[in-house]
């Protein structure tokens, strides 16, 4: 059983944790906020029944997750997928564009399964161990790492197209002038 | 060139860097996403709040369930009684017809022929003479007995 301040207490110490998982997979503030009232109606309901242990993060990491995952079944979201090439294709490119590689990762990382963003969020990120990781994604660890090292070789790959766009566009630039 | 060597290189080359740089801006961009300690009350007191008229409203949900399951469940008593009553009914009709049939039967089994044969053949004939007047009277008959 769990008092009701201890329980504030563990769900502040997690608060930033679950805001930004619920922000890296529904990427929108409103939604992360909901999903975190939920979370805590839930905690509410359940107090208890919950136990203050050393893997009541994990808890509110995975009811975060599952929450979201929620969600996007229920609003059938269609996230953004755009890679390089549709955004290329696209009237609306831009050049300048190409210069905001942090904006570009993040483009990247949403052509990717919502398994690979967590676990790229949760390791990289917020630096968790993969035991930890492994327990909220019901995966376990070499999957955990193989999932990584795709993700990581993935947006690699994306952007040495990136780099390689970005020269052929200063080259083009330079013969107009 | 050993693998050590091939991994120092591929770590250096400008690309590489490019990306490890832009990977690690990235990071330390999302890491200062935080909710703020005014938001995280806000969002706590909404959801005790929202939390107890879940609960009252489940309560409710639960009251109208047991009121609805009782009101159905009358409803079913009252048809089953009803259908109850109209069968008996049904049955006190059919009664007083099959008395009325043996009645005029009795009465004009004279004409009949060859009656004496029949009389002869049959072991047993109820003599039934009620007037039909009396017929009104009678109780509900539960069973018509067959007889040989």
């Amino acid at each position: 059983m769990i008092k009701e301040k201890e329980l504030k207490q563990s769900i502040y110490d997690s608060k930033d944790i679950m805001y930004r998982l619920a922000l890296s997979i529904l990427e929108n503030e409103a939604d992360a906020e909901d999903v975190l009232q939920d979370v805590f109606v839930k905690c509410w309901d359940q107090k208890n029944n919950i136990h203050i242990t050393s893997d009541i993060r994990g808890y509110l990491i995975q009811s975060t997750r599952n929450r979201c995952l929620d969600m996007i079944k229920k609003h059938n979201r269609k996230y953004e997928q755009a890679g390089i090439d549709e955004t290329v294709k696209s009237e609306a490119f831009n050049p300048t564009e190409l210069w905001d590689q942090l904006e570009w990762i993040d483009r990247f990382l949403r052509q990717l399964p919502e398994i690979n963003r967590t676990v790229f969020h949760l390791r990289e990120v917020e630096g968790l161990p993969f035991k930890e990781i492994s327990s909220v994604t019901n995966t376990n660890v070499p999957n955990i790492r193989t999932i990584l090292s795709r993700t990581k070789k993935h947006l690699r790959k994306q952007f040495e197209i990136l780099s390689l766009l970005e020269n052929r566009v200063n080259v083009i630039k330079t013969e107009i002038k | 060139m050993n693998h050590s060597d091939l991994y120092k290189k591929h770590k250096n080359s400008a690309g590489n860097k490019d990306f490890n740089h832009a990977l690690k801006q990235n990071i330390k961009h999302k890491q200062q996403y935080t909710l703020t300690d005014q938001k995280f009350e806000s969002l706590w007191e909404r959801a005790i709040s929202k939390h107890k008229s879940l609960k009252r409203n489940s309560w409710l949900y639960a009251a109208s369930a047991a009121v609805l399951a009782l009101l159905i469940s009358l409803a079913v008593i009252k048809t089953m009684q009803h259908t109850d009553k109209q069968l008996k009914q049904q049955y006190q009709q059919a009664t007083l017809a099959l008395y009325q049939v043996s009645y005029q039967l009795n009465r004009n089994i004279n004409r009949l022929s060859p009656i004496e044969e029949i009389i002869k053949s049959a072991r047993y004939i109820e003599p039934i003479e009620k007037p039909i007047a009396e017929l009104q009277k009678l109780e509900p008959v539960k069973r018509i007995p067959f007889k040989d």
